[in-house]
C-alpha cells in the first residue's frame, strides 16, 4: 500500500512542479475558454465539440464541455487561430481568433438547434466510447425520457432502479443499493448540495424528473478524492436551468401524481427561475384503480435560480422533499421522512487566471421516523451545513489539475422509542474537512491518468487517514471504438447508517458517526472495465468490480424483535459483473443488461453475537443480488414513442425462523409467568439464509405529444405497470408473517399540458 | 423495422442467448414465502422456577411453531410434567391460557400445587403422544437463605445538600444472606397506601435489587439504596423537590426484603446483557428447546421503618 501511496504522491508532485508558476504571470502560451449554451434556453450543452486549428487547417487542440457547458483550451502559442464548436442537432459556431502572448481569451457562445438536424437530437443519447469511464454511468435527459414511467413525465429513480449493480429492496421504501453498498454509503448531490434519501416511497419516482435532470453522474465505485465521505456510490445531479429566453410551464396529473412547472427569464439571456412541483396522488386513486389501499403521500418541490454570464454560472437551489407512508398496508406501521436542503455554487474564472473556481455552499437537513404498531416511535435527523471550493488548473497537453477544500458540520440526532427496552436518545455534533487533489493526464491521446489523493479530517478524531484513489483508461491506437477503463482505491466513511434489518421492509434510518473511532469503515475498490463500439449503433460493455470492505458497522445479531443499534465490526467483500449491449438502429433504442454481484459480511461470532459454534461467522446481507436482469426497448416514430422495460431479479435473503417465543426473565426473578408477557423473539440459526421468490415485470407504455397550437402542446401517455400482474413479494415480516407483495399491474393515463 | 432488427445476426444470436439465460435462471412462477420453518430440534420455550417455599409453581411453555406471535395458540396440545428424578414421581400440570396485557396478548402458563422438596432433583416435561420433546431440569437448594439486616429504613430520607452532595449512605440498608450457594433473587416490597378515587388501596410495590447483590465468600452482600426509589412511589408527590413518602403512606410497619437462594446449576448471569439472555444458545438448561427452569428457595425478610434521628 504504501509504494501505491508514493506513486499517488509522486504523479501528483509532478502535476503540480508541471503546473509551473500561477498562470497570472504566464507570458508566452493563451488560452481559451467559455461556456456552451443552447440559445433556445441557456441550458448547458455537455459534451459539445471545440476544435481549434490553425490557420492551415491542422488541429491545435480539440476539448468537450463538461457537464456544466464548460470548455477550456490552454498552452496555445499566439497567433491566429479558427475556432469551430459543434453539437448534434445545433448550428456549429465558427470564428477567427487572433491570440496575444498570454491571453486568457472568454468565448462563451450560444448555438442555436439546426431546423436541418433536430431528428438527430433524439439520439444524443447515443455517444461515444470515448466517453466511458470506469463505474460511471452519464446519464442524460433522453436516457431516463426511454423508459417508461408512470407519468406525467419520467423520473430518474426509475432509469436507476433498472441498472445492473443497483439494488432495491422493492418498489416501495426509497433504499438503494449500489454493488455491496447500503443506501447509507450512498453519496447523492444536487448541484453539489447533499441529499440523505431522493427517493420517494413509491420507488418509481425520487426527488428528479427526468426532465429537470441536466446530467446525472452515477458512480458504482471507483470514483475520485473529489468525491469523500461515502463509501459505495456517488449521484452527482445537475439541475438543467430555467429558460432564460422565454416563460414557460406545464401541468399533468396521472393516477399516481400531479405536476406543475413554471420557468423563465428573470433578465432575459442572463438569469432564470424554474419552479416544479409534483404532489402523489396515489393514495386517492389507489383505491379505486387497484382495489386496495395505497396509503402513500409525498411531494417534491424544486426550484433554481439561474445566472450566466461570459465567465460565469451561479445558481441557487432549494429542495424539499416528503414522503409518508404505511409499506404495509394492513399495518399501522408509519414510516416518513423528508429532506429540505438550500444551496449555491458558482462556477466562474477571471480575465487573468487560467484558473476556474467552484464554490458551493448550503445546508441540508434529512429527517425520517417510524411510528410502530405498538406505538412507539423512532425519531432520527442529520443536518449539515457546508462550503466547498474547488479549482481547476489547465496543464499542457490538454492536462488538468485540480485540487479543492470541502468544509461541513453535521449534527445527528435520534430517539428510540423501543419496547421492553425503553427510550435511547444521542445526539453528535461533528465538524469535518476533506481537502483532496486530483490530476488528469494524457499521453498520446490513448492513456489518460486521473490519480488523486484526499483525506477527511475530524476534529473530534485523531490524524487523518489518506485516500489515494486512481483511475484509467487506454484507448488502443487511439481507436475511438474501443477502451478500456480501470479504477481503484481507497475510501473511508465517517458516518454509518442503522438500519432494522430484520426484514427488507423497513426503511427507518438512523445515521450516526462511526462507533469506532479509531477505524472508520473503510473500502477498498477494484474495477475493470471494456467497452467496444461494434457497429455505429451496437455497444457493448462489461465491467468488473471487486470491493473489499472493512470496520463496517452491523447490527449485533439478537433474536429480541426490536430496532437494533447495537453494532458490531464486520468486514465484506462484494463483487460482480456488469455487461451491457445498447442496440440503437434509428428510430430503436434497446438496451440489454446483465448483472451478478455477490456480498459477504464475514465477522468474528463474539463480535457478532452469533451462536452458529463457528469462530468466524460469514453471512449475506439482506441486499444480496445475484442476478439482475433488464431488457428495455423504446421506439420513436413520428407519431407516437413506445417503451417497454422488462426486468428480472433473483431472490433476496431473508430470515427463515424456526419459531417465536416470549423470553421471561428469570434472572432476578424480574418476570413471573403471571405477571409478563415476556420478551418477543423470533429464533433462527443464522440470518438470511434463504431466499425470496424471483422478482420480474414488465412496464410498457405509449406516449404522443399532440401541438394544439404554437404555444400549446399536450402529452398524453397511457401503459401499465408490472403489465402481467407478476406478484412480486415485497417483504415479509419475520415477526408477524404478515406479507406485503409490491405493486400489481397499474395501469394508468397521463396527461400533461405544455405551454408558453 | 424488420430490416434494422433481423439483418444483424450477431445481434440476434445475443437475444437469443440472453433468452435461453433467463429462462435457466427461472426459478419458476411460484411466489410462496415460508418465514416459519419449524425444528425438529427445537421445539417448545420453558420459562420460570420451582420454588420450595411458594405453594404454587408455575411454568411458562411456548409452542415455537406456533403461528401466533407474539402470544399463544389456543391449545399446546401436549402435555406438560413435573417429574421427580429421585423419587419417580410423576404429576401433571394445568394449562392456563392467561391473559397479559391490554392487548390481550396471550401465554400458556402450567401450574401446579404438587409440593417442592429441597435439595432434589426436578423436571418439567412436555410430551406429545408419550414422546417427550422438551426439558428442563433443575435441582432445588438444600436451605433458604438465612437473612439479617443491619438497619431498619430510616424515614424521612435525606437529600445531598451543597456541603454533602452524595447521601446515599445514609438512605440505604444492607441484607446479609448466608447458607445459599446462588442467591437467584432479591425482591424488597413496599407497602404502599395508594389513593384511587374515594378510596385507598393497599399495594406492595416491588423492587429488584439483583444487580446489588455482591458475594463476600462467606456470605452474600444485599444494599438496597431506597430513597430514590421510595420517591417516585410517592403515592402523593408534591411539587417542587421530590421527597420519599413518610412512615403515614405505608400500611404496614415494615417493608418485605424476599432473597431466593439458587440451586446449585444457578447461571453466573447478574452482568449478562439482555441481548445475551436472548440467545438461544446462552443460559438455558432446557432441551428440545429454549429457556430456564431453576430451582429456588425463598425466605422473606421484615426490614422496618423507622424515624431518622436527627
Amino acid at each position: 500500500m504504501s509504494r501505491f501511496l508514493f506513486f499517488i504522491a509522486g504523479i501528483l508532485l509532478c502535476s503540480l512542479i508541471a503546473a509551473g508558476p500561477a498562470p497570472t504571470f504566464a507570458q508566452d502560451p493563451a488560452a481559451v475558454r467559455g461556456f456552451v449554451r443552447s440559445a433556445d434556453g441557456g441550458q448547458s450543452l455537455q459534451g459539445a465539440n471545440v476544435i481549434l486549428r490553425d490557420t492551415t487547417g491542422n488541429v491545435q487542440s480539440a476539448v468537450a464541455t463538461n457537464a456544466d457547458g464548460l470548455y477550456q483550451i490552454s498552452e496555445i502559442p499566439p497567433g491566429r487561430y479558427r475556432l469551430s464548436i459543434s453539437f448534434v442537432g445545433y448550428t456549429p459556431h465558427r470564428d477567427t481568433l487572433q491570440l496575444a502572448p498570454g491571453e486568457q481569451r472568454t468565448v462563451s457562445i450560444s448555438l442555436s438547434a439546426s431546423a436541418q438536424q433536430l431528428d438527430d437530437v433524439t439520439i444524443e443519447g447515443r455517444r461515444p466510447v470515448k466517453e466511458s469511464e470506469a463505474g460511471l454511468r452519464q446519464i442524460r435527459s433522453a436516457d431516463i425520457e426511454s423508459i417508461p414511467s408512470a407519468g406525467p413525465g419520467s423520473d430518474l429513480s426509475t432509469y436507476l432502479r433498472g441498472l445492473p449493480g443497483v439494488t432495491t429492496t422493492g418498489d416501495r421504501g426509497g433504499r438503494l443499493y449500489v454493488r455491496g453498498g447500503t443506501p447509507s454509503q450512498n453519496k447523492v448531490l444536487v448541484e453539489g448540495m447533499p441529499l440523505h434519501k431522493p427517493f420517494h416511497i413509491i420507488g418509481l419516482y425520487s426527488a428528479f424528473p427526468g426532465d429537470l435532470v441536466s446530467t446525472a453522474d452515477f458512480y458504482g465505485g471507483g470514483f475520485g478524492a473529489e468525491y469523500m465521505g461515502r463509501l459505495s456510490s456517488v449521484l452527482d445531479v445537475q439541475l438543467r436551468p430555467g429558460n432564460v429566453n422565454e416563460f414557460k410551464g406545464s401541468v399533468g396529473a396521472g393516477p399516481f401524481l400531479a405536476l406543475a412547472r413554471f420557468e423563465g427569464p428573470i433578465s432575459r439571456g442572463g438569469s432564470s427561475f424554474l419552479v416544479n412541483v409534483r404532489h402523489s396522488l396515489i393514495e386517492h386513486s389507489g383505491p379505486t384503480l387497484l382495489n386496495q389501499q395505497t396509503p402513500y403521500k409525498f411531494y417534491d418541490l424544486t426550484a433554481k435560480y439561474h445566472s450566466q454570464g461570459e465567465s460565469s454560472q451561479c445558481s441557487l437551489v432549494g429542495m424539499r422533499t416528503y414522503d409518508r407512508g404505511r409499506l404495509d398496508p394492513n399495518r399501522t406501521a408509519s414510516f416518513r421522512w423528508n429532506n429540505t436542503a438550500f444551496g449555491g455554487e458558482c462556477l466562474l474564472f477571471g480575465d487573468t487566471s487560467a484558473q476556474v473556481l467552484d464554490a458551493s455552499f448550503g445546508t441540508s437537513h434529512f429527517g425520517n421516523a417510524v411510528r410502530s404498531v405498538d406505538g412507539t416511535t423512532r425519531d432520527a435527523s442529520a443536518w449539515r451545513f457546508y462550503t466547498n471550493l474547488d479549482l481547476t488548473q489547465p496543464l499542457p497537453n490538454g492536462n488538468s489539475l485540480q485540487w479543492g477544500f470541502h468544509l461541513r458540520a453535521d449534527q445527528y440526532r435520534l430517539s428510540l422509542d423501543e419496547p421492553f427496552l425503553g427510550i435511547t436518545s444521542e445526539d453528535y455534533f461533528r465538524i469535518t474537512t476533506s481537502p483532496y487533489i486530483e490530476a488528469s493526464l494524457t499521453w498520446n491521446d490513448r492513456v489518460t491518468l486521473t490519480p488523486s489523493l484526499g483525506t477527511q479530517f475530524q476534529f473530534s478524531r485523531g490524524l487523518p487517514m489518506l485516500e489515494p484513489r486512481l483511475r484509467l483508461s487506454y484507448r488502443p491506437r487511439g481507436s475511438e471504438r474501443m477502451k478500456l477503463t480501470a479504477a481503484g482505491g481507497l475510501y473511508r466513511q465517517l458516518v454509518t447508517g442503522v438500519s432494522d434489518e430484520r426484514d427488507a421492509g423497513s426503511t427507518f434510518q438512523a445515521l450516526l458517526p462511526s462507533p469506532f473511532t479509531d477505524h472508520p469503515p473503510q473500502a477498498a475498490h477494484a474495477l475493470l472495465g471494456w467497452n467496444q463500439q461494434i457497429q455505429s449503433s451496437l455497444r457493448v460493455s462489461v465491467e468488473g468490480w471487486y470491493k473489499k470492505l472493512w470496520d463496517l458497522a452491523v447490527p449485533r445479531w439478537t433474536p429480541i424483535v426490536r430496532f437494533n443499534t447495537t453494532l458490531s465490526r464486520a468486514d465484506g467483500q462484494a463483487f460482480g459483473a456488469d455487461l451491457s449491449i445498447q442496440y440503437e438502429p434509428d428510430p430503436l433504442r434497446l438496451d440489454l443488461t446483465y448483472g451478478y454481484g455477490q456480498t459477504t459480511y464475514q465477522a468474528s461470532e463474539d463480535d457478532l453475537g452469533g451462536w452458529t459454534g463457528d469462530p468466524l461467522i460469514e453471512y449475506s446481507p439482506p441486499y444480496d443480488l445475484r442476478h439482475k436482469i433488464g431488457v428495455s426497448a423504446s421506439l420513436d416514430l413520428s407519431w407516437v414513442t413506445a417503451s417497454a422495460r422488462w426486468q428480472y431479479n433473483s431472490g433476496l435473503p431473508f430470515t427463515q425462523v424456526y419459531g417465536y417465543d416470549s423470553m421471561l426473565e428469570v434472572r432476578g426473578l424480574r418476570e413471573h409467568p403471571f405477571g409478563s408477557v415476556g420478551t418477543p423473539r423470533a429464533l433462527f440459526d443464522r440470518p438470511y439464509q434463504a431466499r425470496l421468490p424471483a422478482y420480474h415485470r414488465l412496464d410498457a407504455s405509449l406516449k404522443r405529444t399532440f401541438t394544439l397550437s404554437p404555444l400549446l402542446g399536450m402529452t398524453v401517455e397511457m401503459g401499465a405497470i408490472n403489465a402481467y400482474d407478476r406478484r412480486n413479494v415485497f417483504y415479509v415480516d419475520i415477526f408477524t408473517q404478515d406479507r406485503v407483495d409490491q405493486l400489481p399491474v397499474i395501469p394508468y393515463l397521463s396527461l400533461q399540458i405544455n405551454f408558453e | 423495422m424488420r430490416s434494422f432488427f433481423f439483418d444483424h445476426n450477431g445481434f440476434a444470436t445475443v437475444v437469443r442467448a440472453l433468452s435461453v439465460a433467463t429462462l435457466l435462471l427461472f426459478p419458476g412462477c411460484d411466489t410462496t414465502v415460508d418465514v416459519l420453518q419449524p425444528s425438529d430440534q427445537y421445539r417448545y420455550s420453558l420459562y420460570g422456577v420451582l420454588d420450595v417455599a411458594a405453594d404454587t409453581q408455575v411454568i411458562r411453555v411456548d409452542p415455537l411453531s406456533s403461528p401466533n406471535a407474539p402470544g399463544a395458540s389456543s391449545s399446546v396440545d401436549a402435555a406438560v410434567v413435573l417429574q421427580n428424578l429421585e423419587s419417580g414421581e410423576e404429576i401433571s400440570l394445568q394449562d392456563s391460557l392467561t391473559i397479559l396485557d391490554a392487548d390481550s396478548t396471550t401465554a400458556h402458563n402450567f401450574w401446579t400445587t404438587h409440593p417442592i422438596q429441597p435439595s432434589t432433583k426436578y423436571r418439567i416435561a412436555v410430551k406429545k403422544e408419550n414422546t417427550v420433546l422438551t426439558t428442563g431440569t433443575t435441582t432445588t437448594p438444600a436451605q433458604a437463605p438465612s437473612l439479617n439486616v443491619g438497619q431498619p429504613i430510616l424515614l424521612p430520607c435525606t437529600y445531598p445538600t451543597p456541603t454533602i452532595p452524595d447521601r446515599q449512605s445514609e438512605n440505604t440498608f444492607v441484607v446479609f444472606a448466608r447458607g445459599a450457594p446462588q442467591i437467584a433473587a432479591a425482591i424488597i416490597q413496599y407497602p404502599i397506601l395508594q389513593p384511587s378515587g374515594e378510596d385507598t388501596l393497599r399495594t406492595w410495590v416491588s423492587s429488584n435489587h439483583y444487580d446489588k447483590v455482591s458475594d463476600e465468600g462467606d456470605r452474600f452482600k444485599i444494599s438496597v439504596f431506597y430513597r430514590d426509589e421510595l420517591i417516585s412511589l410517592h403515592p402523593d408527590p408534591p411539587s417542587g423537590s421530590p421527597v420519599c413518602p413518610g412512615e403515614s403512606y405505608f400500611f404496614r410497619p415494615a417493608a418485605r426484603m424476599i432473597v431466593s437462594a439458587g440451586g446449585p446449576q444457578w447461571p453466573e448471569w447478574q452482568s449478562a446483557s439482555i441481548d445475551s439472555l436472548a440467545r438461544p444458545d446462552l443460559y438455558s438448561n432446557v432441551q428440545g428447546g429454549h429457556g430456564f427452569v431453576g430451582g429456588i428457595y425463598t425466605d422473606t425478610l421484615r426490614v422496618p421503618f423507622a424515624e431518622r434521628l436527627p
